[in-house]
């Protein structure tokens, strides 16, 4: 790629005011360094004596570059501009800090520079001047945002992997509790004496796969958050989905009183990823059974037969949400109005991640005091977004 | 009654599996690592029903050992259980072979293996070598 700024610099050479960078460097470097205890407390000591050694080679660099028409000194000053991006990262400067140096060093430059010269600076000097300084700064900048954004991304894929081994070895490990606490009751069962210890060894099962239930949820969530999940297209059995949903939940809803429903057209088997469809249906209704504490939660499948396309509705008669909150809902870790229930506020987050997936977006049509629908809206073919 | 190889490395996860798949009235045989099974598997008069397979295990992992063992013994229906997030193309493993979530619920776990799998339905048994 042609670099605009490295064509302009290298229009022609500036011997004057290549010497004149020389000469002015000792001052430079003395006012620069003033400037910079003075704006940047970021600049400590360590990093003072660094620019004392450094700076004055840079700005030799930029005479030489001055001097000549030819690319390669230029092309030395880019390279080590990078060098010194990578060390303000090193320093722990911000992005900002880096740009307040080289606002700084441009006036400083310029001033001292023209006062050598006894004269004004021609307009030609003053902006290969100016592209200079940019010349340095921009290969600072991008040296330090390229390198920032590489480790970045290498801890965000060793944090993944870092929750990929713990979940592997939780689930290892409980999975073994697991079956020594079914093996114990096993062993009790047939004793009388017994059989408060049976009802605790179960409420200890039950918390165990709650807990895991929890750890699912978030893992899912990440997953999804950081693109790991690729929707398998194919035909989703909705009948199926939905049956397993209401199997999972209609225990919850039957305790608190709540009737759950589902509805799907005869034989309709739609194409997306039954997979992350299933977890849209079981996140949405969780949500509607939790959430309600009286009427019906209605889960349907809506076809539209002549365009093809099809909804997931989720419907219930809870406390419902005030219209100011329900945006806020879809970022993870963030809830409404909790009304007592416990939860990490992954829910729709997950649900809104899942459907872009599949190219389907959700609405939520909700009345306080009157219930919440929530209404997933499918393509008649699959367009991930 | 189903004949079961259960390959397990964690010694706690398997004992306790191996005594609940015993109180249904399984004859399981406990191995914890692929070469254990091989050795197992090569010297056994009858083959297996089942195939009860972790997945990370020392050594030869257990979903690629159980590629071998579908290659060997066609009939013999796998199960996987794992910690790990689900596991691609099982239907390498026969349209028959499930997985399994760690931890799982032992009751759906036995289901599975009560199942009469589609090919073990059909098999007509081999006589026992006496």
């Amino acid at each position: 790629m042609k670099d605009v700024i490295l064509s302009v610099f290298q229009a022609r050479a500036y011997p004057e005011l290549a010497a004149m960078v020389r000469a002015t460097i000792p001052h430079v470097v003395e006012r620069w360094i003033l400037l910079l205890k003075d704006r940047l407390p970021v600049a400590d000591e360590l990093t003072l004596t660094q620019l004392r050694n450094s700076l004055p080679k840079t700005l030799g660099q930029l005479a030489v570059a001055l001097e000549t028409d030819r690319a390669a000194p230029t092309r030395e000053l880019m390279q080590d501009s990078e060098e010194h991006g990578l060390e303000r990262l090193r320093n722990n400067y911000t992005l900002v800090d880096l740009l307040v140096e080289f606002d700084m060093l441009r006036p400083v430059l310029i001033e001292a520079v023209a006062s050598e010269l006894k004269r004004d600076l021609e307009l030609a000097e003053f902006t290969a001047l100016n592209i200079g300084v940019d010349l340095v700064a921009r290969r600072s900048v991008v040296a330090y945002v390229s390198k920032q954004t590489q480790q970045l991304m290498q801890a965000s894929h060793m944090q993944s992997r870092f929750f990929a081994f713990l979940s592997h070895d939780i689930r290892g490990g409980l999975n073994a509790v697991l079956m020594n606490i079914d093996l114990l009751k096993l062993d009790l069962l047939d004793d009388p004496r017994f059989a408060p210890a049976l009802e605790d060894l179960e409420s200890m099962r039950r918390s165990i796969l709650n807990t895991v239930g929890i750890m699912t949820r978030y893992l899912e969530a990440e997953r999804l958050r950081a693109g790991a999940v690729q929707p398998r297209f194919g035909r989703v059995d909705l009948s199926r989905v939905m049956a397993d949903v209401d199997g999972q939940f209609r225990a919850a809803a039957a305790a608190k009183g709540i009737v759950l429903v589902h509805e799907v057209p005869l034989k309709f088997q739609p194409e997306s990823d039954q997979e992350l469809v299933s977890m849209i249906l079981q996140n949405l209704a969780g949500n509607a059974v939790k959430y309600s504490t009286r009427g019906t939660v209605r889960m349907r499948a809506v076809q539209d037969p002549a365009r093809g396309d099809w909804q997931l509705v989720v419907s219930d008669q809870g406390p419902g949400i005030p219209p100011e909150k329900v945006s806020m809902l879809f970022e993870a870790y963030r809830r409404g109005d909790t009304h007592g229930q416990s939860g990490l506020g992954l829910g729709l987050s997950i649900v809104d991640h899942a459907s872009k997936l599949l190219g389907a977006k959700v609405s939520i049509d909700s009345k306080v005091g009157e219930g919440t629908t929530v209404i997933v809206q499918f393509p008649a073919r699959p367009v991930p977004s | 009654m189903k004949r079961v190889v259960l390959l397990e490395d964690n010694r706690e996860s398997r004992m306790g599996l191996a005594a609940l798949l015993r109180s249904e009235g399984h004859e399981v045989v406990e191995v914890k690592n692929a070469l254990e099974a091989q050795a197992w598997i090569a010297s056994a008069p009858l083959p297996p029903d089942i195939a009860i397979v972790d997945i990370d295990l020392p050594g030869l992992r257990g979903d690629q050992w159980a590629l071998y063992l579908k290659e060997t013994l066609p009939e013999t229906r796998i199960i996987f259980v794992s910690g790990h997030h689900g596991l691609a193309g099982i239907d390498r493993y026969g349209p028959d072979a499930r997985y399994f979530h760690k931890p799982f619920a032992i009751d759906d776990l036995l289901d599975a293996v009560n199942e009469e799998g589609a090919e073990t339905a059909r098999r007509t048994p081999a006589p026992a070598l006496v």
